[in-house]
């Protein structure tokens, strides 16, 4: 069942396929993006799993092309549960940086504004004009 | 029966609310949709991306939530984005809070296009001063593409990496830059409202209370001078006497059941797409085609910003998740007529972070990140490696942009749905163009390894503006110049709805600077005013 999720993302030496973190059942259970994921999926040609890579992504293709905006919404879907899954967050986290928590409550740090920095944008004349009030004020 | 009846509790409903209970009125605000709890806010879950693609989403026609009404948009090319709670759309906004420029009042006598507002800066500025106190905004005086004013009430936010460097390149550029003015509390300031912890997501509300939406601001303190705010109720008509005064409105409560409040005087602050909808919905003997629509204005005008975006990527990392995501530095380098170039009016450049993990690969600010082999490259060059400038412009007001009612679209209550039909005119379009060649320019100079442009973004349609103009000419404006409709005289527009023009910049302190204008005028005029047999 898995063929079509990791045709959209195949996966690579860091990042899992969305078949390996159990992307098929939150799809199926999740209320807004089983509807797309049935879809797209009875759109499938007989033995999609069985085609290579490449014949998969033709035939992907041709569905994104005829059916767009709801191929658009299985995509939505699809990135959405596979970026908040935890085992790919972890890895993000380890690649970037970027914290597998939620950004609340601890936030995060970010260098306070320095003033420095506008010597020269502070020093520049009027830039807006002036209307019969302004010259009167 | 109630001195005012206010429908809407959102920017402009919040304000009026409150500064008319404490003038000593006796005030109503009815809305449609409830509160918002801050400790809900998906930002403190894990799916916290996922409200944004669902239930965070900010064109109610995905969200779909019970509260919200649909907005018919086939042949809109701008998106509608609000949110319907007490706060309104502050409840998703990014909290950009600039102040218009004097210029922007005075369109016509500068540029010969639109109309002159029958009020100025200066009338409004004791409003927009107030107004930052209540919301209470994070800035720097000296800007000298602004006039002069109050220092704010507290420090900017942080620039973030990407703010250093494109304000290296637009000093090199020799153009405008200065830190954006924003609701957003970088020290504790307002009642119980603690400082901003940059955790990005704005949009999803903020537990924290840093960013400032009014049902943090200016509800709280409504509510203890007496205002009655009564939610889950969705006003579908205002009603007049045979005088051809407001008399009250009618509203479904969450029951389904129909009410009716009295009022001395109808305040609709419904946003610039409600109140036209709920004007075009009270027909009458005296008003067929819609309530104080005798000059076939009201829903006419309809003005967005048209925005376009760059986006640049750098092969360092930005970190552009954290801070608030949609503010830092902006340049009004463009910002005035000039006559060397092909448009009038102009534009003004903002500089934006990026998104999280999911916004990355769903796309906004560049496309979507490709399914299929290349996937996860491409998410890597991409994270955390941008940010983006918009170019967001003035739009003059046209007739053929405007909100009428649908034909097919209904709420839950079976209330007829808005229609928004809108178009760029030739003048946008080309300061669009203009708008990305210079921003693409300044990313060029700050060294981004590629750059991507796109000239319209659909999903932008945030400022809702001119539905229900301001002006001096009863023939040409719906709106006198303290918000009053001309034909009926204690109703009052609150909204954006009354903007004679959009200028190009956010328009909410303006909004609210023009709500307590239009509260105070009421408050002097009270012992002359008109009000429904
Ligand atoms: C995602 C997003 C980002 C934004 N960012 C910025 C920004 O950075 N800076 C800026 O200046 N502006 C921004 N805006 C726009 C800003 O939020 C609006 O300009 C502002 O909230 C408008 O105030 P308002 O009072 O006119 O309407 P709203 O705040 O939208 O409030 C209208 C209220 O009326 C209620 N209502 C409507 N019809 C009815 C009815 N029939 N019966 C009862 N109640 C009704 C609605 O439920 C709603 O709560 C943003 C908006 C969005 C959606």
């Amino acid at each position: 069942m898995s063929a079509l999720l990791n045709t959209l993302i195949p996966g690579d030496a860091d990042f899992p396929t969305p078949g390996a973190v159990g992307l098929h059942d939150a799809l199926l259970m999740h209320v807004r993006f089983a509807e797309p994921y049935s879809k797209v999926t009875s759109l499938l040609p007989k033995g999609f799993a069985l085609l290579s890579q490449e014949e998969r992504s033709k035939a992907l293709i041709q569905i994104e092309q005829k059916h767009p905006s709801i191929f658009n919404r299985l995509i939505v879907g699809v990135y959405s549960l596979y970026y908040t899954n935890p085992k790919v967050a972890i890895i993000i986290q380890r690649l970037t940086g970027h914290t597998a928590h939620p950004p609340q409550p601890a936030g995060h740090q970010v260098a306070p504004f320095d003033p420095k920095f506008l010597s020269i944008p502070a020093a520049r004349s009027q830039l807006y004009r002036s209307t019969p009030e302004t010259d009167n004020a | 029966m109630t001195d005012v009846v206010i429908v809407g509790a959102g920017a402009s409903g919040g304000a009026a609310a409150w500064r008319l209970a404490r003038a000593g009125f006796k005030v109503t605000c009815l809305e449609q949709g409830g509160w918002i709890d801050p400790d809900a806010t998906p930002s403190l879950r894990p799916d916290w991306e996922i409200a944004r693609q669902t239930t965070h989403h900010p064109n109610p026609n995905v969200r779909a939530a019970p509260q919200d009404y649909p907005v018919d948009d086939t042949e809109a090319a701008i998106k509608p984005f609000l949110y319907n709670a007490v706060g309104g759309s502050t409840i998703l906004w990014g909290a950009h809070f600039p102040r218009f420029r004097p210029s922007d009042f005075r369109t016509k006598t500068l540029d010969g296009v639109g109309d002159d507002w029958p009020i100025s800066y200066e009338d409004l500025a004791p409003y927009y001063e107030e107004n930052d106190r209540m919301m209470g905004v994070s800035g720097l005086a000296g800007d000298p593409g602004n006039p002069p004013r109050d220092k704010r009430q507290m420090p900017p936010v942080p620039m973030g990496r990407a703010g250093e460097r494109m304000a290296g390149a637009f000093d090199q550029l020799g153009w405008h830059w200065w830190p954006a003015d924003v609701a957003i509390n970088t020290e504790p300031y307002g009642e119980g409202r603690g400082a901003c912890n940059n955790c990005g997501p704005c949009d999803l509300g903020c537990p924290h209370g840093a960013r400032s939406a009014t049902d943090v601001s200016y509800w709280p303190q409504a509510i203890a001078a007496g205002v009655q705010l009564i939610t889950g109720a969705r006003v579908f008509e205002v009603e007049i006497d045979a005088q051809g005064k407001a008399s009250g409105v009618v509203w479904y409560d969450r029951q389904g059941q129909v009410q009716r409040t009295r009022a001395g005087v109808v305040a609709l602050a419904s946003n610039g797409l409600g109140t036209a909808r709920l004007m075009l919905l009270s027909t009458s003997k005296r008003f067929p085609n819609g309530l104080a629509n005798d000059t076939d204005l009201v829903g006419r005008r309809l003005m967005h910003h048209p925005t376009g975006m760059v986006t640049g990527r750098f092969l360092d990392e930005m970190d552009g998740w954290a801070g608030p995501f949609a503010v830092s530095i902006l340049s009004q380098q463009f910002y005035e007529t000039d006559i060397t170039r092909d448009f009038v009016r102009g534009y003004q450049m903002q500089l934006l972070r990026s998104d999280g993990p999911v916004g990355t690969a769903v796309g906004g600010y560049l496309p979507r990140v490709p399914w299929g082999q290349g996937h996860h490259a491409r998410f890597r060059d991409v994270f955390g490696h941008t940010a983006s400038l918009t170019v967001t412009t003035e739009d003059l007001p046209r007739m053929e942009n405007r909100v009428i009612l649908s034909t097919h679209l209904t709420d839950g209550d079976g209330i007829p749905a808005p229609k928004m039909i809108y178009s760029l005119d030739d003048n946008t379009k080309k300061m669009i163009t203009h708008g990305i060649d210079r921003a693409t320019e300044a990313f060029n100079v700050a060294g981004a390894a590629d750059i991507a442009t796109q000239s319209l973004v659909a999903d932008a349609g945030f400022h809702l503006l001119g539905t229900a103009c301001m002006g001096s000419d009863q023939a040409t404006s719906v709106t006198d110049l303290n918000s009053r409709t001309h034909s009926v005289p204690n109703l009052l527009i609150l909204d954006g709805s009354v903007f004679t023009t959009a200028a190009a910049l956010n328009p909410t302190s303006t909004i609210q600077a023009l709500a307590l204008r239009a509260a105070d005028a009421l408050t002097r005029d009270r012992s002359n005013m008109q009000v429904a047999s």
